[in-house]
């Protein structure tokens, strides 16, 4: 299991969540990797938190557990910090992914990490509004996490997000998607 | 009848054979018979069609005998032949139906 | 798809897998009503029958019973017919898989294995197959998309020959499978079509030129035959999906039997268990492996027929076993504890057998709780330390 990488997203219902983990899985699987990526429903519905977790590997993933040592955690909604345990289990070389509009340095303040536990931070929602115009941050976050982690590539992410929008949302909301996932790239200073 | 053992019938209780309810006797059942009158009956089929287990033939006139011919005047090309007694329970719908009273449920 | 593609791996999660395998097989009836979590099925394959994808007659049944109402019609009068349920609508269609079996129709029934009411649950366990385990369905149980996919074309083949003719359920778990996206491998329409074949119903009611009747009253005087005659099918499903398993792996280079026997060759320790969970357990089994601790795992992927000798070959080396039941008999011994302690009733060398109820509810199981079903194993010295049965994750205080 040594290398296979996991994620846990804390996110609330409605934020799409479930969809930034079947893109993650998808552009894996184009990446020529194993992957899996579910979500921890309790009753549905819209706003309640909820997790999803997404694994990668070189080699077909056999535990469909749910994830309790993540590498990285990503913070969708900091309304939830607080609220759930979001450094629970995260590996203590590991990382957070936190969507806010606040300092690095408060941040910090706020979350009691590990010393050799990353904190990272972006306006992912500020990103959402300005070039989807709407609130759906889930994709600059992608953006910071391929950034910090690469484990799955830039272009097959890239290349998810085109199709997936393009089928359903048309060409124009594609390109606005992928220029989220750049910005939110391209936040994040290693 | 015979029984068969479990390898020799279709499966899943499927009746493959069409028209079996011949071989199935409720005669049995009977207690009491239905008699016709056929001096009184006037073919109106009433008791062929309220028979629910279409246990009364009927004749086309071609098929009639002389005899049959001689007792049934009537203008209809079809009669009442006779009850089939393998099938007639002897519920005596046929005898309650019937305007003339030409049926008469008699025990057997 | 993309030019980029470095393999033929399709995102798919269980549900999209079942109906993706419902789209090649392409039934002339589908009857289903919706409920969690098997609804994602239906949802996929409706899709495929607006987009003109499949030619299905897709049935909205007002309830779970006349689903399975609809689908016997549909299979007497001598077509394809397919659903799919979970929990609530498996117990609701509880009668009519009685006369399913019963009549000798092949439906294949995708199931989604969750929790029964009350309390209520939405997620997976396998209460609601366990409650139909002696309906005259066979079962199939599923470890990943993968196999969901692959069951299900392979129990349609099993289903329908001539000598089963046995509906069949293909199993899934609620949430952990049938809502996680995999990686999975799918065949072409054409090698599937050609797998499956052409239907040719034994005895069709529509065939105007072959009357018959379906549903006749059946007294002491044959019932008992035709129940002899599904014993007789299910025994005949146990050759027949060995050969159905054989053409499959010629098909798709996928490799099934019976129970998967996952390093049990020389095994000491071994628990024995059905549906997603096997996957985590491998992982521990490699584990322990690792640190030269000789533990192994039984699989079980065919329930019903219950492939007793198999099974009893594939554990007769092993000390000491936990059987693992991912569903409650108060006041009983869990189903597989049942059958397979059966198989060894009277057996000088069998292996002591640890009974243990997990995942009920949906309740999480991970590595580590299985870890310490082998390390209980392992530590155990005595018969008696093995006998009462065991929960895995439950609490037994409150925690503060």
């Amino acid at each position: 299991m040594n290398n296979m990488f996991e994620i846990r997203i804390h996110s609330r219902g409605g934020q799409g969540a479930k969809t930034i983990g079947q893109i993650l899985a998808e552009a894996a699987i184009e990446d020529g990797k194993f992957t899996e990526a579910f979500a921890e429903y309790g009753p549905e519905r819209s706003g309640a938190p909820m997790q999803v977790f997404v694994r990668v590997s070189d080699k077909p993933i056999l535990v469909h557990s749910n994830v309790k040592n993540p590498d990285i955690v990503i913070l969708a909604d900091s309304s939830l910090l607080g609220l759930v345990d979001v450094l629970g289990g995260l590996k203590s070389n590991g990382a957070i992914i936190i969507n806010t509009a606040k300092n690095p340095d408060e941040i910090k303040s706020l979350i009691k990490a590990k010393k050799a536990q990353k904190i990272y931070s972006l306006d992912a929602t500020k990103i959402a509004v300005e070039t989807l115009g709407k609130d759906f941050s889930g994709i600059a976050l992608m953006g910071a996490l391929n950034k910090i982690t690469g484990i799955v590539s830039k272009a097959a992410l890239e290349e998810e997000l085109e199709e997936i929008f393009s089928r359903k949302k048309g060409k124009e909301v594609a390109e606005r998607n992928i220029l989220a996932f750049r910005k939110g790239y391209e936040s994040i200073v290693l | 009848m015979k029984l068969k053992s479990w390898r020799d019938i279709p499966i899943g209780g499927v009746i493959i054979a069409a028209g079996n309810a011949k071989q199935f006797k409720t005669g049995a059942w009977r207690t009491k018979k239905p008699i016709t009158d056929k001096s009184k009956c006037t073919n109106c089929m009433r008791c062929v069609i309220f028979c629910p287990d279409a246990a009364i033939t009927v004749k086309s006139e071609s098929d009639l005998t002389d005899k049959e011919k001689a007792v049934f005047k009537a203008k209809t090309p079809v009669m009442l032949d006779r009850a089939d007694y393998d099938i007639c329970k002897g519920c005596g719908i046929c005898a309650e139906e019937c305007p003339v009273k030409a049926i008469e449920m008699v025990k057997e | 798809m993309s030019s980029t593609k470095k393999t033929s791996y399709r995102a798919l999660s269980g549900a999209e897998a079942a109906a993706e395998a419902m789209r090649q097989i392409n039934p002339e009836v589908v009857a289903v009503y919706p409920i969690t979590p098997q609804t994602p099925i239906i949802e996929t394959f409706a899709r495929f029958v607006a987009n003109g994808k499949v030619d299905t007659s897709l049935i909205n049944a007002e309830s779970e019973h006349s689903a399975m109402s609809a689908v016997v019609g549909a299979s007497a009068a001598g077509v394809r017919a397919m659903t799919a349920t979970s929990s609530q609508g498996l117990a609701y269609m509880a009668e009519v898989c009685y006369i399913a079996s019963g009549l000798r129709l092949p439906i294949v029934m995708a199931v989604v294995n969750r929790a029964l009411s009350a309390p209520l649950n939405i997620h997976g366990d396998q209460s609601d197959a366990m409650m139909l385990r002696d309906s005259g369905w066979i079962q199939l149980f599923s470890e990943n998309a993968q196999e969901v996919y692959d069951n299900t074309l392979i129990a349609l083949r099993l289903a329908e020959n001539k000598k089963v003719l046995a509906p069949a359920m293909v199993m899934q778990d609620g949430f952990t499978t049938s809502h996680a996206v995999q990686n999975v491998l799918t065949l072409s329409d054409e090698k599937v079509k050609k797998f499956i074949g052409e239907y040719k119903p034994l005895y069709p009611l529509l065939d105007i030129r072959h009357p018959v009747t379906y549903g006749a009253l059946d007294l002491f005087d044959y019932y008992f035959e035709h129940k002899r005659q599904q014993v007789e099918a299910m025994e005949n499903a146990l050759k027949v999906l060995k050969l159905i398993d054989r053409e499959f792996f010629s098909v798709s280079g996928r490799e099934y039997s019976f129970v998967e026997e996952y390093r049990l060759k020389d095994a000491d320790i071994a628990i024995a268990l059905m549906g997603a969970t096997a996957g985590t357990a491998k992982t521990v089994v490699d584990k322990l492996r690792n640190k030269r601790i000789k533990a192994g795992l039984l699989k079980i992927r065919l329930f019903r027929p219950f492939p007793a000798e198999i099974i009893k070959r594939a554990l007769s080396r092993v000390k000491k076993l936990a059987i693992l039941d991912k569903a409650i008999a108060p006041g009983a011994r869990a189903a597989i504890a049942n059958e397979i302690r059966a198989i060894f009733a009277g057996e000088k060398n069998a292996p002591k057998i640890q009974d243990y109820i997990y995942g009920l509810g949906g309740r999480d199981i991970g590595p580590d709780d299985i870890g310490k079903v082998y390390k209980d194993l392992a530590k155990a010295k005595r018969i008696g330390e093995l006998k009462k049965v065991r929960y895995i994750g439950l609490r037994a205080r409150s925690s503060h």
